[in-house]
């Protein structure tokens, strides 16, 4: 029981994490504008992650502890977004030389906010174990779908 | 019997755990679509209000309350 509901809190996190790493938009898009979308799926990411951790400790997944630990990590790579967020708001878009700037900043704080994110990774927790789960997970699944395809054809 | 039990309790902890993940999906897609087809000024505020949310489950997970 307790492999299996690692696994699944593994497909949740990894679900939340890919995407954050997840590209999209359309090919024609700015690179400002690219660098905003990156942040939209770290704004959107974080808040998953935060509601995943929520939903694992009740449902007993995690304890107290990890909880907390969660929500620290949660509260620190949110408060690095919020910085990435405050300064994408001051970039001129009519200003080239703004935007430059803009566009190098966004993608320093954004490395930041993800450095912040990677702590899911430390402290020996079940998180950890649920993150060391992904890679499996995801291939597990995609081999579940490709089955699921040839039994439907 | 205690295998079929453990294995009982398996797929309905899977499935009540599948189901808060399909719901945590829900709410990526939601945040998604709001931010879609809105003006730098409406993204920037909906960024905002998705960070303020985040603020409070951060905080309402390192409280000591269970």
């Amino acid at each position: 029981m307790q492999r299996s509901t690692k696994r699944i809190a593994a497909a949740l996190i990894a679900l939340a994490l890919l995407n954050t790493a997840c590209p999209s938009g359309p090919k024609s898009e700015s690179d400002i504008e690219k660098a905003e979308n990156k942040l939209d799926k770290a704004i959107n990411g974080v808040n998953a992650l935060a509601k995943t951790a929520r939903e694992l400790y009740r449902q007993n997944v995690i304890n107290l502890q990890e909880r907390q630990l969660a929500g620290k990590i949660v509260e620190e790579a949110n408060d690095a977004l919020e910085k990435v967020a405050d300064r994408v708001a001051l970039v001129d878009l009519n200003n080239p030389e703004s935007v430059k700037l803009g566009k190098a900043d966004v993608e320093n704080l954004l490395k930041l906010a993800i450095e912040k994110l990677n702590q899911f990774g430390a402290g020996g927790s079940q998180l950890q174990l649920a993150a060391a789960a992904i890679v499996f997970t995801i291939n597990e699944t995609i081999a579940l779908v490709k089955l699921v395809k040839e039994v439907r054809q | 019997m205690p295998d079929e039990q453990d294995t009982l309790a398996t797929i309905v902890k899977a499935m009540s755990l599948l189901n808060s993940g399909m719901e945590i999906v829900d709410g990526l897609l939601e945040n998604e679509m709001r931010l879609r087809g809105l003006s730098r000024e409406e993204k920037q505020a909906v960024r905002k209000s998705i960070i303020g949310e985040t603020r409070t489950i951060a905080d309402e997970l390192q409280s000591e309350n269970p």
